[in-house]
């Protein structure tokens, strides 16, 4: 099949580590990945923000740059919702887009991707895999075949991180208030790391946890899963 | 002051207190227990909320017929159906209703329609004494604040806090017990309910092909208020129309699963008609609903049963609390419709005063599409051009540069620049380091073998002293920058 | 003639020229398990509910000197304002609630202890039966005012701290003979 990587931007940018775990794991699979190196951005800040003339050029230029792939997978469930559940709205017909855990478990039908992990921890479901990619189960069956790895559940583990995007500039009291709400249900775990399909996620809660818990680090469910 | 500087202000400030946050958290929590009970009666909660999604969707589609129907049969029955446009005609039926009849005193259920059309205030205007009777409003009434949620309207205060209030406000002693307040509060309202002239309540639902409304509650004020009184009055929102008698018996148990967590509420009224020797109205109020009907897209917000499952789950919610909305309808279902109802221009902020995560969508027991709209509304405003223009500018800007690699990569570098010069970002926020995702693609692709830009080499390994994340600009383990 | 009403129901004319999707349809899985022992059932829900289930009814009667009471077979001395408690009949009993169903108004609700007195032919299993029953025997003809009640008055209004008697009675009791 012809698999096509989407790394948004913010992934490009301050966690290409993430990306790069993607293919470690993809090419363990014994998958060929490709990397449109014309892609930019899925559009989703302008569209979140009400911009929907500014995102729709953007979702248009996706959907040619993707076109042709039998699979596009990316890292991130935000991005994946943008490109699957809202281009749509946007007269755009997406190309066949999967999020990272999703396209492993549902798409190739495979859990155990051979990592190996020894760590506690828990997982944040981020708001648009849980809810608009309807993820839930998947994450969790491939971090059960991470070898040494103790997942432990929060009791907030679908309660929004509070980053929101935009939302986390404009009501910054607002998304700190939920960061922190977040952050005191992941100590309750004593998990040593937490874990989501979410960068951003990630670096909303990495932010609270540096200045307030630095004990508990963050890390991706891709990087997790390219550990070996 | 903005409404939407307001907001900020009264946002910001309760969301740093952390009082607050402790007090509401207690009580939704405890609402979160029961309402995991509540759903498992249900043997199939996800289609009962179809059923009722598409029972709703039939009341609303077919607004007219089913208000006609309905002001038939209240009037085959015996009583007077009235409409108002809006908040001044609705004030002004009562009022003239009230002076024709002689009225002096009037006992209120709960009734979040009063509030939005700021029906106390008129009454008491006029000369004429007007009590809250259900506890929560009763307390609310007292310290001259609104309703902080629309279910439980004094969720913010603690028993001491009420205590006090009572003290301050009626002379009782303190008291550290819940149920001698509530007594003190049955006492002293008791005597109002036998010497009102006029009951005032609100409806949940009117039945159409009945001719009834249908009034829920627990403690019995709301029934007290239309069988003592000589006059009954109804005022509600034209949507909370249901087809047939037969809806009833999904939509109370869904309201009582989703407002309470009981399997019913203790009191469903149904009233046809007046007491012997009384009078029966009910108002039907537009007050811009007719303006949300006429948006299709977000018409299904016009379902709502004022259950407060939206308002409960939402994040945003539980740390700014009811009051920082500063308008009636509160939470997700109160920032969709408030627009509508109130001006697109004024009310938007609350639109965009969301992360959008959408835990509202899947509680709401009826199936509006909640934060969907919260995206519509913000759409909206944009393309009304209610929209800040350095913001709009900032976006033409943004897609520019999106619109080429060329002009992305640039900009990346000019923000790892920044990093690099010292500009720090909110938050412990990462900036770029110029080492990318597409820089190590493009090096393994002409060098033939992975590479990894500054940082421990992929696969992460586990352990305190090793930070397999952190962020970019932290690690530093050479590679290139 | 106040043009409200032609103005309201234009404007709802108007907003209903254009569609709305309806939602996804329903399965034909039914909301709530049939209930099986009706009987069983009630008694369970009801008493859950804080509900007293009466069985000797000199006996509890005599801690009421003033009664109010619309049943025959039990008269009353005082009027509503006055009782201690307040005596009515019933239009059915739930199973699936222990909910009790009457068209009465103030009786039911004024005095502080409401007594039911129920046969045990006016049970029936569901909400949605004693919806069918009451559209079969009522229809054209409704009471003015039904209240279906399912145990006696409460609150947590404050701090969710569950208080009896808010406003309504502090005690519901049913005497099914």
């Amino acid at each position: 099949m012809r698999l096509a990587l989407f790394i948004p931007c913010f992934v490009d940018q301050l966690y290409p580590r993430v990306g790069i775990a993607m293919v470690t794991v993809l090419r363990r699979l014994k998958l060929d990945v490709e990397f449109p190196a014309a892609q930019t951005c899925c559009g989703q800040p302008a569209f979140n923000t009400g911009y929907w003339d500014a995102a729709r050029p953007l979702a248009q230029r996706f959907a040619e740059i993707f076109a042709g792939y039998d699979a596009v997978v990316s890292p991130s469930g935000s991005c994946t919702a943008m490109v699957r559940k809202f281009y749509p709205d946007l007269g755009v017909t997406p190309p066949p887009t999967f999020e990272f855990a999703e396209f492993l478990v549902k798409q190739l039908g495979v859990t155990d991707v051979g990592a190996k992990f020894p760590a506690k921890v828990t997982y944040h479901d981020s708001c648009h895999a849980l809810r608009e990619l309807r993820l839930k189960s998947e994450p969790r069956q491939l971090l059960a075949q991470v070898r040494g790895l103790e997942l432990v559940e929060m009791d907030q583990a679908e309660t929004c991180c509070g980053f929101g995007g935009t939302f986390a500039v404009k009501f910054p009291q607002i998304s700190y208030a939920m960061d922190e709400v977040k952050c005191h249900s992941i100590a309750k775990t004593k998990a040593d790391y937490v874990v989501s399909a979410d960068s951003s996620c990630l670096m909303q809660i990495g932010g609270y946890l540096q200045q307030h818990n630095p004990g508990v680090k963050t890390i991706s469910l891709a990087e997790i899963l390219a550990a070996t | 002051m903005s409404a939407s500087s307001q907001f900020l202000d009264a946002a910001r400030q309760k969301a740093g207190d952390l009082r607050h946050r402790a007090v509401i958290q207690k009580a939704i929590g405890a609402y979160d227990a029961k309402v995991a009970e509540g759903k498992a009666r249900f043997t199939d909660w996800q289609n009962a909320r179809a059923i009722a999604a598409g029972r709703k969707w039939d009341a609303i589609n077919h607004l007219d017929r089913y208000l006609e129907q309905f002001e038939r049969t209240v009037i085959a029955n015996g009583g007077q159906v009235h409409w108002a446009e809006d908040s001044a005609q609705a004030r002004q039926i009562v009022l003239d209703l009230a002076r024709q009849r002689g009225v002096r005193k009037v006992v209120k259920s709960k009734s979040m329609v009063t509030e939005e059309i700021h029906l106390n205030d008129a009454l008491e205007g006029a000369g004429i004494h007007t009590v809250e009777t259900d506890l929560g409003e009763y307390i609310c009434q007292i310290r001259g604040e609104p309703p902080y949620h629309i279910v439980t309207p004094v969720m913010h205060l603690t028993k001491g806090d009420i205590a006090q209030t009572f003290h301050d406000k009626l002379g009782t002693p303190l008291t550290d017990s819940a149920e001698e307040l509530t007594m003190i509060a049955r006492a002293r309202l008791r005597q109002e309910f036998v010497t009102a002239d006029m009951g005032i309540t609100g409806a949940n639902f009117l039945v159409a092909d009945t001719g009834m409304i249908a009034i829920t509650e627990n403690e019995g004020n709301a029934r007290l208020s239309f069988s003592l009184p000589r006059i009954h009055v109804a005022i509600t929102g034209l949507e909370k129309i249901i087809p047939r008698f037969e809806d009833l018996a999904l939509l109370w148990p869904l309201l009582s699963t989703s407002g309470t967590g009981q399997s019913l509420t203790v009191y469903n009224s149904l009233v046809s008609g007046p007491r012997p020797g009384g009078e029966f109205h009910v108002i039907l109020l537009d007050n811009g609903r007719t303006r949300l009907l006429a948006d299709a897209e977000q018409r299904d917000a016009l379902h709502c049963i004022r259950c407060g499952a939206c308002l409960n789950v939402c994040p945003v919610y539980k740390n700014i609390g009811g009051h920082s909305y500063g308008t009636t309808y509160q939470g997700p279902i109160g920032s969709v419709i408030t627009p509508h109802l109130r001006g697109t221009q004024e009310w938007s902020h609350l639109s965009y005063a969301s992360s959008l995560c959408g835990a509202c969508t899947d509680v709401c027991p009826v199936k509006i599409d909640l934060h969907h709209h919260l995206l519509h509304n913000r759409r909206n405003a944009v393309r009304q051009q209610f929209d800040n223009p350095l913001q709009r500018l900032a976006f033409r800007l943004w897609l520019w540069t999106m619109q080429s690699p060329g002009r992305y990569r640039l900009a990346g570098k000019f923000a790892a620049l920044a990093g690099h010069l010292g500009f720090k970002p909110p938050r412990h926020f990462p900036m770029p380091t110029g080492a990318t995702f597409r820089q190590w693609w493009a090096r393994e692709q002409t060098h033939g073998g992975p590479a990894s830009p500054g940082g421990p080499s992929v696969p992460a390994r586990p352990g305190p002293s090793t930070s397999a994340r952190g962020d970019a600009r932290t690690t530093g383990h050479g590679g290139e920058s | 003639m106040n043009p409200a009403r032609a103005n309201i129901l234009g404007r709802i004319r108007t907003a209903l020229q254009t569609d709305s999707a309806p939602p996804v349809a329903p399965s034909a899985s039914a909301p709530f398990a049939p209930v099986t022992n009706p009987a069983e059932t009630f008694r369970a829900e009801f008493l859950a509910q804080r509900g007293e289930i009466i069985t000797d009814l000199p006996a509890f009667l005599a801690d009421f000197p003033k009664v109010a009471s619309d049943v025959d077979a039990l008269p009353g001395n005082a009027g509503i304002h006055e009782a201690d408690l307040g005596v009515t009949g019933c239009e059915c009993l739930i199973a699936q609630t222990g909910t009790i169903v009457v068209s009465t108004r103030a009786i039911s609700v004024l005095p502080p202890v409401h007594l039911v007195i129920a046969r045990p032919d006016q049970l029936v299993p569901d909400l949605a039966d004693a919806v069918a029953l009451l559209r079969q025997r009522d229809d054209g003809r409704w009471p003015a005012a039904l209240s279906f009640i399912t145990g006696p008055s409460r609150t947590a209004d404050i701090e969710k701290i569950l208080v009896m008697g808010a406003h309504g009675p502090k005690r519901l009791a049913i005497h099914i003979g």
